[in-house]
Protein backbone atom coordinates (compact mmCIF):
# COMPACT_ATOMS: atom_id res chain seq x y z
CA UNK A 1 0.00 0.00 0.00
CA UNK A 2 2.79 2.42 0.94
CA UNK A 3 4.75 1.26 -2.07
CA UNK A 4 1.66 1.90 -4.21
CA UNK A 5 1.32 5.46 -2.88
CA UNK A 6 5.02 6.06 -3.41
CA UNK A 7 4.69 4.84 -7.00
CA UNK A 8 1.69 7.12 -7.58
CA UNK A 9 3.56 10.12 -6.17
CA UNK A 10 6.61 9.36 -8.29
CA UNK A 11 4.41 8.93 -11.35
CA UNK A 12 2.78 12.28 -10.59
CA UNK A 13 6.27 13.78 -10.51
CA UNK A 14 6.79 12.47 -14.03
CA UNK A 15 8.36 9.06 -13.50
CA UNK A 16 7.11 6.71 -16.23
CA UNK A 17 8.93 3.82 -14.57
CA UNK A 18 6.87 4.27 -11.42
CA UNK A 19 3.67 4.21 -13.44
CA UNK A 20 4.88 1.13 -15.31
CA UNK A 21 5.29 -0.55 -11.94
CA UNK A 22 1.61 0.17 -11.25
CA UNK A 23 0.73 -1.32 -14.65
CA UNK A 24 2.74 -4.43 -13.76
CA UNK A 25 0.88 -4.75 -10.44
CA UNK A 26 -2.67 -4.21 -11.70
CA UNK A 27 -2.57 -5.60 -15.23
CA UNK A 28 -4.30 -8.84 -14.23
CA UNK A 29 -7.41 -7.41 -12.48
CA UNK A 30 -7.87 -4.74 -15.15
CA UNK A 31 -7.45 -7.24 -17.97
CA UNK A 32 -9.78 -9.72 -16.29
CA UNK A 33 -12.52 -7.11 -15.91
CA UNK A 34 -12.15 -6.07 -19.56
CA UNK A 35 -12.16 -9.69 -20.65
CA UNK A 36 -15.33 -10.47 -18.70
CA UNK A 37 -16.97 -7.33 -20.05
CA UNK A 38 -15.95 -7.47 -23.70
CA UNK A 39 -15.60 -11.16 -24.26
CA UNK A 40 -12.44 -11.67 -26.22
CA UNK A 41 -8.74 -11.46 -25.66
CA UNK A 42 -7.95 -8.81 -28.30
CA UNK A 43 -10.68 -6.43 -27.20
CA UNK A 44 -9.70 -6.98 -23.57
CA UNK A 45 -6.05 -6.23 -24.34
CA UNK A 46 -6.97 -2.99 -26.16
CA UNK A 47 -9.38 -1.94 -23.42
CA UNK A 48 -6.92 -2.61 -20.61
CA UNK A 49 -4.13 -0.76 -22.44
CA UNK A 50 -6.53 2.15 -22.96
CA UNK A 51 -7.55 2.01 -19.29
CA UNK A 52 -3.95 2.37 -18.14
CA UNK A 53 -3.35 5.16 -20.62
CA UNK A 54 -6.43 7.04 -19.37
CA UNK A 55 -5.22 6.50 -15.81
CA UNK A 56 -1.79 7.84 -16.79
CA UNK A 57 -3.30 10.97 -18.33
CA UNK A 58 -5.69 11.57 -15.43
CA UNK A 59 -3.48 10.54 -12.54
CA UNK A 60 -3.51 14.11 -11.23
CA UNK A 61 -7.26 13.70 -10.71
CA UNK A 62 -6.89 10.58 -8.59
CA UNK A 63 -8.03 11.11 -5.00
CA UNK A 64 -5.38 9.51 -2.77
CA UNK A 65 -8.02 8.75 -0.13
CA UNK A 66 -9.71 6.30 -2.47
CA UNK A 67 -8.51 2.83 -3.33
CA UNK A 68 -6.28 2.93 -6.39
CA UNK A 69 -7.35 -0.48 -7.79
CA UNK A 70 -11.02 0.52 -7.44
CA UNK A 71 -10.26 3.75 -9.32
CA UNK A 72 -8.54 1.78 -12.07
CA UNK A 73 -11.35 -0.76 -12.27
CA UNK A 74 -13.91 2.02 -12.51
CA UNK A 75 -12.05 3.51 -15.48
CA UNK A 76 -11.97 0.07 -17.09
CA UNK A 77 -15.67 -0.58 -16.35
CA UNK A 78 -16.77 2.76 -17.81
CA UNK A 79 -14.58 2.27 -20.85
CA UNK A 80 -16.01 -1.21 -21.47
CA UNK A 81 -19.60 -0.03 -20.94
CA UNK A 82 -19.00 2.73 -23.48
CA UNK A 83 -17.52 0.24 -25.92
CA UNK A 84 -20.48 -2.10 -25.50
CA UNK A 85 -22.94 0.73 -25.99
CA UNK A 86 -21.17 1.95 -29.10
CA UNK A 87 -21.33 -1.31 -30.89
CA UNK A 88 -23.54 -4.29 -30.50
CA UNK A 89 -20.84 -6.69 -29.56
CA UNK A 90 -20.84 -9.95 -31.46
CA UNK A 91 -21.25 -13.04 -29.37
CA UNK A 92 -18.08 -14.42 -27.90
CA UNK A 93 -16.89 -17.60 -29.53
CA UNK A 94 -15.96 -20.32 -27.10
CA UNK A 95 -13.67 -21.73 -29.77
CA UNK A 96 -11.20 -18.98 -28.92
CA UNK A 97 -7.89 -20.82 -29.02
CA UNK A 98 -6.30 -18.80 -26.27
CA UNK A 99 -8.96 -19.77 -23.79
CA UNK A 100 -9.53 -23.38 -24.57
CA UNK A 101 -10.58 -25.45 -21.59
CA UNK A 102 -7.15 -26.47 -20.42
CA UNK A 103 -6.81 -27.50 -16.79
CA UNK A 104 -4.59 -25.23 -14.70
CA UNK A 105 -1.33 -27.11 -14.11
CA UNK A 106 -0.88 -25.32 -10.79
CA UNK A 107 -4.25 -26.42 -9.51
CA UNK A 108 -4.28 -28.94 -6.67
CA UNK A 109 -6.94 -31.03 -8.39
CA UNK A 110 -6.82 -30.63 -12.18
CA UNK A 111 -10.21 -32.28 -12.63
CA UNK A 112 -11.87 -29.89 -10.18
CA UNK A 113 -10.10 -26.98 -11.87
CA UNK A 114 -11.44 -28.09 -15.26
CA UNK A 115 -14.98 -28.26 -13.83
CA UNK A 116 -14.52 -24.82 -12.29
CA UNK A 117 -13.30 -23.39 -15.58
CA UNK A 118 -16.18 -24.99 -17.44
CA UNK A 119 -18.64 -23.41 -15.00
CA UNK A 120 -16.93 -20.05 -15.53
CA UNK A 121 -17.11 -20.40 -19.30
CA UNK A 122 -20.80 -21.26 -19.08
CA UNK A 123 -21.57 -18.33 -16.81
CA UNK A 124 -19.49 -16.13 -19.03
CA UNK A 125 -21.68 -16.92 -22.04
CA UNK A 126 -24.70 -15.96 -19.96
CA UNK A 127 -23.07 -12.75 -18.69
CA UNK A 128 -22.87 -11.64 -22.29
CA UNK A 129 -26.67 -11.49 -22.35
CA UNK A 130 -26.94 -9.08 -19.42
CA UNK A 131 -27.15 -5.31 -19.60
CA UNK A 132 -23.60 -3.85 -19.64
CA UNK A 133 -23.91 -2.07 -16.27
CA UNK A 134 -25.38 -5.19 -14.61
CA UNK A 135 -22.52 -7.21 -16.05
CA UNK A 136 -19.97 -4.74 -14.71
CA UNK A 137 -21.56 -4.93 -11.26
CA UNK A 138 -21.46 -8.75 -11.28
CA UNK A 139 -17.85 -8.88 -12.48
CA UNK A 140 -16.73 -6.32 -9.90
CA UNK A 141 -18.59 -8.16 -7.13
CA UNK A 142 -17.60 -11.74 -7.86
CA UNK A 143 -14.35 -11.56 -9.81
CA UNK A 144 -12.85 -8.62 -7.95
CA UNK A 145 -14.48 -8.99 -4.56
CA UNK A 146 -15.56 -5.34 -4.55
CA UNK A 147 -17.98 -4.25 -1.85
CA UNK A 148 -21.31 -2.65 -2.74
CA UNK A 149 -19.85 0.74 -1.76
CA UNK A 150 -16.88 0.24 -4.08
CA UNK A 151 -19.15 -0.86 -6.93
CA UNK A 152 -21.36 2.17 -6.39
CA UNK A 153 -18.29 4.42 -6.57
CA UNK A 154 -16.89 2.64 -9.59
CA UNK A 155 -20.10 2.69 -11.59
CA UNK A 156 -21.48 6.03 -10.30
CA UNK A 157 -24.56 4.32 -8.87
CA UNK A 158 -26.29 4.49 -5.51
CA UNK A 159 -25.83 1.57 -3.10
CA UNK A 160 -29.52 0.49 -3.36
CA UNK A 161 -29.15 0.58 -7.15
CA UNK A 162 -26.11 -1.70 -6.92
CA UNK A 163 -28.00 -4.14 -4.66
CA UNK A 164 -30.96 -4.13 -6.99
CA UNK A 165 -28.78 -4.65 -10.07
CA UNK A 166 -26.93 -7.55 -8.43
CA UNK A 167 -30.21 -9.22 -7.43
CA UNK A 168 -31.67 -8.69 -10.86
CA UNK A 169 -28.53 -10.01 -12.54
CA UNK A 170 -28.43 -13.16 -10.39
CA UNK A 171 -32.08 -13.87 -11.10
CA UNK A 172 -31.55 -13.31 -14.81
CA UNK A 173 -28.49 -15.55 -14.80
CA UNK A 174 -30.43 -18.28 -12.98
CA UNK A 175 -33.24 -18.10 -15.53
CA UNK A 176 -30.76 -18.25 -18.40
CA UNK A 177 -28.86 -21.10 -16.74
CA UNK A 178 -32.11 -23.01 -16.26
CA UNK A 179 -32.92 -22.50 -19.92
CA UNK A 180 -29.46 -23.28 -21.32
CA UNK A 181 -27.82 -25.81 -19.01
CA UNK A 182 -30.42 -27.27 -16.65
CA UNK A 183 -30.68 -30.45 -18.72
CA UNK A 184 -26.93 -31.02 -18.91
CA UNK A 185 -26.45 -30.44 -15.19
CA UNK A 186 -29.40 -32.49 -14.07
CA UNK A 187 -27.33 -35.31 -12.63
CA UNK A 188 -25.19 -32.89 -10.62
CA UNK A 189 -27.66 -31.63 -8.03
CA UNK A 190 -26.56 -28.45 -6.28
CA UNK A 191 -26.43 -29.44 -2.63
CA UNK A 192 -23.88 -26.87 -1.59
CA UNK A 193 -26.00 -23.80 -1.42
CA UNK A 194 -24.27 -20.69 -0.05
CA UNK A 195 -27.39 -20.29 2.02
CA UNK A 196 -26.57 -23.45 3.99
CA UNK B 1 -44.16 -22.81 -9.09
CA UNK B 2 -43.87 -20.61 -6.03
CA UNK B 3 -40.18 -19.92 -5.30
CA UNK B 4 -40.73 -18.04 -2.05
CA UNK B 5 -39.26 -17.96 0.53
CA UNK B 6 -36.45 -20.07 -1.02
CA UNK B 7 -35.49 -17.59 -3.71
CA UNK B 8 -35.27 -14.85 -1.08
CA UNK B 9 -33.10 -17.04 1.18
CA UNK B 10 -30.73 -17.73 -1.71
CA UNK B 11 -30.59 -14.16 -3.00
CA UNK B 12 -29.97 -12.77 0.47
CA UNK B 13 -27.39 -15.50 1.26
CA UNK B 14 -29.20 -16.07 4.52
CA UNK B 15 -27.86 -18.38 7.19
CA UNK B 16 -30.40 -21.18 7.51
CA UNK B 17 -31.23 -23.39 10.46
CA UNK B 18 -31.39 -27.22 9.90
CA UNK B 19 -35.15 -27.15 9.40
CA UNK B 20 -34.93 -24.42 6.75
CA UNK B 21 -32.02 -26.25 5.07
CA UNK B 22 -34.13 -29.40 4.83
CA UNK B 23 -37.05 -27.47 3.35
CA UNK B 24 -34.73 -25.79 0.85
CA UNK B 25 -33.22 -29.12 -0.21
CA UNK B 26 -36.68 -30.56 -0.79
CA UNK B 27 -37.63 -27.53 -2.85
CA UNK B 28 -34.38 -27.69 -4.87
CA UNK B 29 -35.06 -31.31 -5.83
CA UNK B 30 -38.18 -30.23 -7.67
CA UNK B 31 -37.35 -26.70 -8.79
CA UNK B 32 -34.99 -26.21 -11.71
CA UNK B 33 -34.99 -22.39 -11.36
CA UNK B 34 -33.85 -22.37 -7.71
CA UNK B 35 -31.33 -25.14 -8.50
CA UNK B 36 -30.00 -22.92 -11.28
CA UNK B 37 -29.79 -20.03 -8.82
CA UNK B 38 -27.69 -22.19 -6.49
CA UNK B 39 -25.48 -23.36 -9.36
CA UNK B 40 -24.98 -19.80 -10.60
CA UNK B 41 -23.97 -18.74 -7.08
CA UNK B 42 -21.53 -21.62 -6.83
CA UNK B 43 -19.89 -20.66 -10.12
CA UNK B 44 -19.86 -16.94 -9.31
CA UNK B 45 -18.23 -17.65 -5.96
CA UNK B 46 -15.44 -19.62 -7.64
CA UNK B 47 -14.35 -17.23 -10.36
CA UNK B 48 -11.46 -17.93 -12.71
CA UNK B 49 -9.23 -14.91 -13.32
CA UNK B 50 -7.99 -14.30 -16.85
CA UNK B 51 -4.49 -12.93 -17.38
CA UNK B 52 -3.12 -10.89 -20.25
CA UNK B 53 -0.52 -12.50 -22.50
CA UNK B 54 3.16 -12.07 -21.65
CA UNK B 55 4.69 -8.63 -22.22
CA UNK B 56 1.64 -6.52 -21.33
CA UNK B 57 3.74 -3.90 -19.54
CA UNK B 58 6.20 -3.71 -22.43
CA UNK B 59 3.34 -3.18 -24.85
CA UNK B 60 2.01 -0.43 -22.58
CA UNK B 61 5.43 1.28 -22.61
CA UNK B 62 5.42 1.21 -26.42
CA UNK B 63 1.86 2.61 -26.50
CA UNK B 64 2.83 5.34 -24.06
CA UNK B 65 5.82 6.34 -26.18
CA UNK B 66 3.68 6.39 -29.33
CA UNK B 67 1.00 8.52 -27.67
CA UNK B 68 3.58 10.94 -26.31
CA UNK B 69 5.16 11.26 -29.74
CA UNK B 70 1.73 11.88 -31.26
CA UNK B 71 0.99 14.53 -28.64
CA UNK B 72 4.31 16.27 -29.36
CA UNK B 73 3.53 16.21 -33.08
CA UNK B 74 0.06 17.66 -32.45
CA UNK B 75 1.55 20.38 -30.25
CA UNK B 76 4.13 21.28 -32.88
CA UNK B 77 1.46 21.33 -35.59
CA UNK B 78 -0.73 23.57 -33.40
CA UNK B 79 2.13 25.96 -32.70
CA UNK B 80 3.10 25.99 -36.38
CA UNK B 81 -0.45 26.71 -37.51
CA UNK B 82 -0.92 29.40 -34.88
CA UNK B 83 2.42 30.98 -35.82
CA UNK B 84 1.48 30.96 -39.48
CA UNK B 85 -1.88 32.62 -38.82
CA UNK B 86 -0.24 35.14 -36.49
CA UNK B 87 2.28 35.96 -39.22
CA UNK B 88 -0.47 36.53 -41.79
CA UNK B 89 -2.38 38.74 -39.34
CA UNK B 90 0.77 40.68 -38.43
CA UNK B 91 1.50 41.16 -42.15
CA UNK B 92 -2.01 42.45 -42.79
CA UNK B 93 -1.96 44.84 -39.82
CA UNK B 94 1.54 45.99 -40.73
CA UNK B 95 0.40 46.70 -44.27
CA UNK B 96 -2.63 48.68 -43.03
CA UNK B 97 -0.52 50.68 -40.58
CA UNK B 98 2.07 51.36 -43.22
CA UNK B 99 -0.39 52.50 -45.87
CA UNK B 100 -2.59 54.57 -43.53
CA UNK B 101 -0.33 55.96 -40.84
CA UNK B 102 2.99 56.20 -42.55
CA UNK B 103 1.75 57.38 -45.92
CA UNK B 104 -1.07 59.68 -44.61
CA UNK B 105 -1.45 59.92 -40.79
CA UNK B 106 -4.07 62.70 -41.01
CA UNK B 107 -6.49 60.70 -43.18
CA UNK B 108 -6.04 57.62 -40.91
CA UNK B 109 -6.89 59.74 -37.86
CA UNK B 110 -9.97 61.18 -39.59
CA UNK B 111 -11.10 57.67 -40.58
CA UNK B 112 -10.80 56.50 -36.98
CA UNK B 113 -12.80 59.46 -35.62
CA UNK B 114 -15.50 58.94 -38.27
CA UNK B 115 -15.80 55.25 -37.41
CA UNK B 116 -16.06 55.99 -33.67
CA UNK B 117 -18.71 58.66 -34.26
CA UNK B 118 -20.74 56.30 -36.47
CA UNK B 119 -20.53 53.54 -33.88
CA UNK B 120 -21.69 55.83 -31.08
CA UNK B 121 -24.62 57.13 -33.23
CA UNK B 122 -25.67 53.56 -34.04
CA UNK B 123 -25.71 52.65 -30.34
CA UNK B 124 -27.84 55.68 -29.53
CA UNK B 125 -30.32 54.87 -32.33
CA UNK B 126 -30.67 51.24 -31.18
CA UNK B 127 -31.29 52.46 -27.62
CA UNK B 128 -34.03 54.89 -28.73
CA UNK B 129 -35.74 52.28 -30.94
CA UNK B 130 -35.62 49.77 -28.08
CA UNK B 131 -37.21 52.21 -25.63
CA UNK B 132 -40.01 53.02 -28.08
CA UNK B 133 -40.70 49.31 -28.64
CA UNK B 134 -40.77 48.61 -24.88
CA UNK B 135 -43.20 51.49 -24.34
CA UNK B 136 -45.50 50.14 -27.06
CA UNK B 137 -45.28 46.59 -25.68
CA UNK B 138 -46.03 47.79 -22.11
CA UNK B 139 -49.18 49.43 -23.37
CA UNK B 140 -50.41 46.44 -25.39
CA UNK B 141 -49.52 43.47 -23.14
CA UNK B 142 -51.19 43.37 -19.68
CA UNK B 143 -49.11 43.17 -16.50
CA UNK B 144 -50.03 39.56 -15.50
CA UNK B 145 -48.80 38.37 -18.89
CA UNK B 146 -45.51 40.20 -18.34
CA UNK B 147 -45.17 38.60 -14.93
CA UNK B 148 -45.92 35.17 -16.40
CA UNK B 149 -43.39 35.78 -19.14
CA UNK B 150 -40.64 36.76 -16.72
CA UNK B 151 -41.38 33.96 -14.23
CA UNK B 152 -41.54 31.42 -17.08
CA UNK B 153 -38.28 32.73 -18.50
CA UNK B 154 -36.64 32.56 -15.08
CA UNK B 155 -37.82 28.97 -14.57
CA UNK B 156 -36.56 27.96 -18.01
CA UNK B 157 -33.16 29.49 -17.29
CA UNK B 158 -33.12 27.72 -13.92
CA UNK B 159 -33.98 24.41 -15.59
CA UNK B 160 -31.27 24.97 -18.16
CA UNK B 161 -28.66 25.71 -15.48
CA UNK B 162 -29.67 22.68 -13.38
CA UNK B 163 -29.67 20.34 -16.40
CA UNK B 164 -26.33 21.65 -17.55
CA UNK B 165 -24.81 21.24 -14.10
CA UNK B 166 -26.21 17.73 -13.74
CA UNK B 167 -24.98 16.65 -17.17
CA UNK B 168 -21.61 18.29 -16.66
CA UNK B 169 -21.33 16.59 -13.25
CA UNK B 170 -22.09 13.13 -14.62
CA UNK B 171 -19.60 13.63 -17.47
CA UNK B 172 -17.04 14.86 -14.95
CA UNK B 173 -17.65 11.84 -12.69
CA UNK B 174 -17.24 9.50 -15.65
CA UNK B 175 -14.05 11.26 -16.68
CA UNK B 176 -12.63 11.30 -13.18
CA UNK B 177 -13.36 7.66 -12.44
Amino acid sequence: MENELACIKQALDGSDDAFTQLVETYQKPVYNLCYRMLGNADAAEDASQETFFKAYKNLHRYDMKRSFPTWLLSIAAHYCIDQLRRRKYTAFSMDDEEHAELPDIEAINPEMEAVRRQGNDQIYQLLDKLDSTDRAAVVLRYWHDCSEVEISEALSLTIPAVKSRLHRARKALASLWEKEYAQTNLERSPYESPAF
Amino acid sequence: MNHQPFEEWLLEDQHLDPQQSKLLQEHLNGCSYCSALVKVDQVLNNPVMESPSQGFTERFKIKLEKEKKLQRQRLLLGIGLFGFLALILAGYIGYQVFTNWVVSPTSAFINLITWLAGFSAALETFGSVGLVLINIALGIIPLPLWLGFFIGGFLLVLLWVVTLRKLAYSVQVRRLT
